[in-house]
């Protein structure tokens, strides 16, 4: 096994594992803002207890 | 002289998710995809294109959350500028609005070139008109005047108007792309041989992973999109969440276009003799990074002879346009936010009354625009712009940070953050190396950055500071008694929240101070409601100043003393500002008892305070004007516990008061804490001696039953009980109430939480 096989073979699963923390992100993030308006929560206080006690 | 007059300016509201959305991929999807596919293949290699995008996208998202919270609950037009406001008042973010207008301004410019550029090229390359070279540079900078004149316009019709050409322009910009993209992949499926393309998959002539960061770095501009978005709070509707939403959105579309692109234009070249440099045959990613700038043209020319050029320019005009609007848009947001608080002169704040549009903020842009765009050297003035970018986003993930901690309570948020602090923190890192891989732009960035600087202090030594609005969030000292010069080095604040029983809440605290020989401050904060403005404050100090004065007249023959009454929007915030601001080194406050807010787990004041405030902390809870001669302490190890027997030793009656040192095993468990040693290496330090503190060790699972249990026995007949708090957060999300919380709730005796600061988080929370 040569460098640029060891290259691609690091290389390509950092693309995969970027792109799935970005895909991943922005799931969560759709999710916590339909939450925060359906439960009218305000501060971040209360939407960190929430998350806590309701995931 | 601060000004608290109130400047009425309104924009319309009328930009939907879509048009936002389609804002911040067209300010993303600008020049810089063009110009640095083919920079960044030369440099990285074929493998390092798709990774630079790839890890880019990633920092851009962290930084999007950032903005995507503070947007959601600071949603106004301003972007950077407000977070700063809020977070750390008038002076730092006058400086991060001025950088945000010019740096939005220049990168105008450059597309408004950019455009030209391509346009005169094609139209040249057509054979439609011969120019010189002369004549070309002047054609390409009266051509970008005229596209930069148009967007002018075209912002000045109107945020609907502007959204809605800019969503069409946006949308087929994209979609142009992604139609590339999807030949590309078509190409590479019929024909596997192309991802050959890929070997190697890193360049190692020029750094191999390390040259990565280097073109992270100049098309780290290429992600900047979030920060128009965060300029449209004034005028999307519902902000608090669709501005989050278009946020994260745009940067995960142009992530995957750009990957997608980036792959395209690396299978678009067919290796084959016909791949010449200097008459050599060379592997096709060396062949596009040949071509620079243009390397991405020249690939797609291949992937589609005839048609590419054609393709190439429809991509970089819709391209150049939508992020033209875009930037004169988020500039222009940027200097009317600094006239409507007044940091410039309030012609600045004045809008259209037909178009509902900041009308002078836009013609001060336009001149910025115009001038860069027809007379500056745009390279080198793009760099300084750069390097401004990253500044503003390095404040911004700060300003998520301090706001988050200081004002977490007082703000309505409409979307908040995942693993915080743990994204800013690492955005900010990723921030600080990308910027000192621009140090390869050159000197003249640097320069140009600085000089931009340097005028904004000057403009704002000379007239910001003067004229600006008081905001709403900031704590103003309303009346300020100074201490006696001889007091003690240690330095205690008594916060004196109920006005009525002041004077014997204040007695309490005295054979503490009296025992630290301390100098002693009195702090009152005014809590203003929102709706009242600063000028009318003094209405509601008038009690204060009564109650003050008459426990200052107690106290004084006593000790050192000194008082502040300061106005506040927010209580608990107020009162960490006097922590910080007076280098306390021990705080003491009251506390009611009950819980009185959703959310807390002992009150909207003494929480945010035992979370922030960077000293010691005593709590006191029904702590009359006593001599106490039976405590109950009960520990379990750390500083916090050390504070506890400490204040124990103070509090117990010199002459028989006893102090009752408890802890708890699990049932049938050995006890891991040594109580006994604990107090032994301690007892030297206190001026009580060790034959009065007794130790007593009850097995139960349950902590606090047994705390509580052992505190209300009628034989021990305890008058206090003291003990060490849980201060840190982390441990409040592992537990749902902390021990110390519900012996503190639950217990009918006076009681003194003790929470004692410790290095880092102490430092943490002084300075954040």
């Amino acid at each position: 096994m040569n460098v640029t096989d060891t290259d691609a073979l690091v290389g390509i699963p950092v693309i995969i594992l970027a792109l799935s923390i970005l895909m991943y992100l922005v799931a969560w993030s759709r999710r916590i803002i339909s939450r925060i308006s359906q439960r009218n929560l305000q501060s971040a206080r209360e939407i960190e207890k929430d998350l806590r006690n309701g995931s | 002289m601060a000004r608290d007059d109130r400047i009425s300016s309104e924009l319309s509201r009328d930009l939907s998710l879509f048009q936002i959305t389609m804002m911040g991929v067209g300010m993303m999807i600008g020049a810089g995809v063009f110009l640095g596919t083919g920079k960044s293949i030369g440099i990285a290699g074929p493998g390092g294109l798709i990774l630079t995008f790839a890890l880019n996208g990633l920092v851009a998202i962290f930084t999007a959350m950032s903005y995507a919270e503070l947007s959601s609950a600071i949603p106004r037009a301003g972007g950077a500028y407000n977070f700063a406001r809020v977070a750390f008042g008038q002076g730092p973010s006058f400086m991060v609005g001025w950088m945000e207008w010019f740096a939005s301004s220049v990168a105008g410019s450059l597309y408004a070139v950019c455009f030209a550029t391509y346009m005169v090229r094609f139209v040249t390359g057509l054979g439609l008109i011969s120019l010189g070279p002369t004549m070309s540079s002047v054609t390409v900078r009266v051509v970008a005047a005229a596209i930069a004149i148009v967007f002018i316009y075209i912002n000045y019709r109107g945020a609907s108007e502007m959204g809605r050409i800019g969503a069409v322009i946006t949308l087929g910009q994209t979609l142009l792309l992604l139609m590339i993209g999807a030949i590309g992949v078509a190409v590479a499926v019929y024909d596997p041989e192309r991802l050959k393309n890929f070997h190697p998959f890193i360049n190692h002539e020029t750094g191999g992973w390390t040259s990565i960061l280097v073109t992270m770095g100049f098309t780290a501009v290429a992600f900047e999109g979030y920060e128009v978005i965060a300029q449209a709070g004034d005028e999307a509707i519902d902000p608090r969440r669709n501005i989050p939403k278009a946020m994260i959105y745009s940067v995960f579309a142009v992530t995957v276009t750009y990957v997608i692109i980036a792959f395209a234009t690396v299978v678009a070249v067919k290796a084959g003799p016909d791949l010449l440099i200097d008459g050599e045959i060379v592997a096709p990613w060396k062949w596009i990074g040949h071509y620079g700038g243009e390397g991405f043209g020249a690939a797609i020319e291949k992937l589609l002879p005839g048609w590419g050029a054609i393709i190439v320019t429809l991509a970089v005009v819709f391209a150049s346009t939508s992020a033209l609007n875009a930037t004169v848009y988020s500039a222009t947001r940027s200097s009317y936010a600094l006239g409507r608080e007044a940091m410039l002169p309030p012609i600045f704040a004045r809008v259209s009354s037909k178009r509902k549009t900041p009308y002078v903020a836009l013609l001060f842009t336009s001149l910025i625009v115009i001038f860069v765009a027809t007379s500056l050297n745009s390279d080198q003035v793009a760099a300084g712009a750069s390097i401004m970018f990253l500044m503003l986003f390095l404040v911004v993930n700060i300003c998520a940070i301090r706001i988050r901690r200081n004002m977490g309570d007082e703000l309505h948020y409409g979307f908040i953050m995942p693993l915080f602090p743990l994204l800013p923190v690492a955005a900010i890192v990723c921030q600080c190396i990308l910027a000192l891989s621009l140090y390869e732009l050159g000197r003249t960035a640097w320069i140009i950055a600085a000089l931009w600087i340097c005028t904004g202090l000057l403009v704002y030594r000379l007239y910001s500071r003067h004229h600006a609005i008081v905001g709403e969030g900031d704590v103003l000292v309303l009346e300020e008694e100074p201490a006696a010069e001889d007091g003690g080095e240690y330095r205690i604040m008594v916060a004196v929240a109920n006005l009525d029983n002041a004077l014997s809440f204040v007695r309490t605290t005295y054979s503490i101070s009296g025992a630290m020989k301390a100098r002693v401050e009195l702090l009152h904060m005014v809590p203003v409601p929102s709706h009242v403005p600063l000028s009318q404050a003094y209405r509601y100090m008038q009690d204060g100043r009564e109650a003050i004065g008459e426990t200052m007249l107690y106290l004084a023959p006593l000790f050192p003393i000194s008082s502040t009454i300061r106005y506040c929007r927010n209580v608990a915030r107020g009162i960490v500002s006097a922590v910080r601001q007076k280098r306390t080194d021990l705080l003491i406050m009251g506390w009611h008892g009950r819980k009185t807010s959703r959310g807390f787990d002992l009150g909207s004041t003494v929480d945010p305070v035992t979370e922030l405030a960077p000293c010691d902390l005593l709590i006191l809870k029904n702590c009359g004007d006593h001599k106490y001669k039976n405590i109950l302490l009960p520990l379990v190890g750390g500083p916090n516990s050390e504070l506890a027997l400490k204040t124990a030793a103070i509090l117990a009656n010199r002459n028989d008061g006893t102090i009752t040192a408890f802890t708890v095993a699990g049932d049938g468990e050995d006890l891991s804490f040594d109580i006994n040693a604990f107090i032994a290496s301690r007892v030297d330090a206190l001026d009580l001696p060790l034959a009065r503190i007794v130790t007593k060790v009850a097995h139960d699972h349950r902590t606090a039953h047994a705390i509580l249990q052992e505190a209300e026995s009628d034989s021990s007949n305890y008058d206090l009980v003291i003990i060490g708090s849980s201060r840190e957060p982390l441990l409040r999300r592992v537990r749902r109430q902390s021990v110390p919380d519900v012996v503190a709730e639950l217990c009918a005796k006076p009681l003194i939480m003790a929470s004692a600061s410790s290095g880092l988080h102490s430092w943490i929370n002084r300075w954040l």
